[in-house]
């Protein structure tokens, strides 16, 4: 596989943000319009522009409101695209459909969203859940969901590489620290210590409340176009320096993968690879961090430390505001609020684009100024995984 | 208050008619040996469709587990905290079950289980103790 021709040639020209964190009131697809809009105003584009438009998977409704399928996306846009696709399972595939569909010259300007009333809708993320058995199956086991999923990846991590709460407090409180310089964040203003993340409810063994990821609603949405064409629009050029996928697949309960190697490393090598750099070169990270584990299993499976050794990479700081790795800089899917990967995705083109405020990396925040971010997708439970090597021309 | 019962289909049917008889029974590949669950069509191994069924002796170890402590359903309120398991059977097909009549501190992974039968409307479900 040839990737290298592809490298800094696409690039993410435009971000949509809504309200967000809990908005009563609002059906999904207002988000998503709201997204999509702010998206395509971001850029500098017009509506016309928007050939290809890729949801993220809408799970279903959860008040008295329509399905989001992507016809009715583009219908509230008032849009008629060339592409119009969206994933049903929680298959990472967006970036790399997009970058694929671009390079092939189907369309020009794709419009990737996710949103949901998840907070106000009070979402529990089981029926979500997509297991090899039926839903019946696992329920009369009392096996619902996500939470408990991730739980037994952590709990077998525990027993192969010592992990545990010592690692995953370090991520949880530095990525506090990061959600209290950013407002958006639904734990702005919100401190977290030792002591209150150590006490807080164990929810499934050995998770405790601050692990896992927030429920929000609200939306992000992005424009990808060749970075030609990003030249000419509003915003400081991100390019994707590199991209990569992988999908395990295999449902959590038969999978052989849940502590390493992830898809995170097969999907990093392709990445790396096509953007020709090592993990060495990264200024930061924007880490998909469903909970505080998968932060660790990725950033291990990309080689950043060695099976067992989270628990000092994580340590003094080192991920938090004014450390040497920066990493999840809004808070993350922990602290700031729950948009699939586009929380993780959208935050590394900001930072890249220089417009992230208090939480700015660089003298704002004491440390360099990033030329280069790494950012990554995940799905399902560790079965699907995207990769992004962001890089400001 | 609703419940959840065994409800086979199709797939299922052959697991769970086995569970009537307290009997954990699985699809054995007749090409390569592989001994496969979830229920497939065919081998994921070698593509051969043609199995035997074999019975599994009901012993294995923990893989991992976790203790829910919070009920995602209203008729599991009253049984928190309970333990879900993933457990590998010696005959080598991991599946789901609870972890029952074991204190939490002996639930360990790589631990030794062996099946206890119990009743779940017209069926047996494979539920595992700490040996």
């Amino acid at each position: 596989m040839n990737l290298k021709k592809l490298k800094d040639k696409y690039a993410i020209a435009g971000i949509g943000y809504t309200a967000q964190g809990k908005i009563p009131g609002r059906t999904a697809i207002s988000f998503y319009v709201e997204a999509g809009i702010n998206a395509i105003k971001d850029a500098g584009l017009k509506k016309e522009d928007i050939d290809a438009l890729i949801c993220y998977r809408q799970f279903n409704p959860l008040l008295n409101e329509p399905t989001v399928t992507p016809y009715l996306v583009a219908q509230h846009l008032g849009i008629k695209p060339t592409i119009l696709s969206q994933e049903s399972f929680c298959q990472r595939n967006q970036f790399i459909q997009a970058v694929a569909l671009l390079e092939a010259g189907f369309c020009k300007n794709v419009l990737i969203i996710y949103a949901d009333n998840a907070a106000t809708g009070k979402r529990l993320f089981v029926e979500e859940a997509t297991h090899g058995e039926s839903f019946n199956d696992n329920s009369i086991l009392g096996e619902f969901g996500f939470v408990g999923d991730y739980a037994m990846a952590a709990n077998r991590a525990i027993h192969e590489f010592n992990t545990g709460p010592d690692t995953w407090k370090h991520i949880a409180i530095s990525q506090r620290k990061w959600a209290n310089l950013n407002p958006l964040a639904q734990y702005f203003n919100s401190s977290l210590t030792e002591k209150d993340y150590l006490n807080a409810p164990i929810i499934t063994e050995p998770f405790r409340k601050y692990d896992a990821a927030l429920i929000s609603d609200g939306g992000r949405a992005c424009i990808i176009t060749s970075t030609e064409r990003a030249k000419d629009l509003k915003n400081p050029v991100v390019s994707i320096m590199g991209i990569g996928e992988a999908n395990p697949s295999t449902d959590v309960h038969q999978a052989d993968f849940l502590t390493g190697s992830t898809g995170a490393k097969q999907s990093g090598e392709m990445a790396f690879g096509m953007a020709q750099i090592s993990i060495d070169e990264i200024d930061a990270c924007q880490i998909y961090d469903c909970f505080t584990y998968t932060v660790e299993v990725t950033m291990q499976d990309y080689g950043f430390f060695a099976p067992g050794e989270g628990k000092d990479f994580f340590k003094n700081n080192r991920t938090a505001p004014g450390g040497e790795l920066p990493l999840n800089t809004s808070g993350g899917l922990l602290n700031e609020a729950y948009f699939m990967g586009l929380t993780p995705i959208t935050e590394g083109v900001m930072q890249l684009m220089g417009r992230c405020g208090k939480r700015q990396l660089g003298k704002n925040t004491g440390t360099k100024k990033p030329e280069i971010i790494l950012c990554c997708d995940n799905g399902g439970v560790l079965q699907s995984h995207s990769t992004l090597i962001l890089k400001k021309l | 208050m609703t419940q959840f019962f065994p409800i086979p289909n199709f797939d299922t049917e052959i697991f769970y008619n086995g569970c009537k008889h307290k009997k954990l029974i699985f699809q054995k590949c007749t090409n390569c040996g592989h001994i496969r669950w979830p229920y497939s069509f065919a081998c994921p191994v070698c593509f051969e469709v043609d199995t035997e069924l074999i019975e599994a002796k009901g012993t294995g170890k923990i893989y991992t587990f976790t203790i829910y402590n919070v009920a995602f359903h209203k008729s599991f309120k009253d049984k928190t905290p309970y333990v879900v398991a993933v457990i590998k059977l010696d005959e080598g097909p991991k599946i789901v079950g609870n972890i029952i009549y074991t204190p939490f501190e002996r639930i360990k992974c790589d631990k030794k289980v062996k099946v206890v039968w119990k009743k779940s409307g017209d069926y047996f479900l494979p539920k595992f103790k700490v040996i």
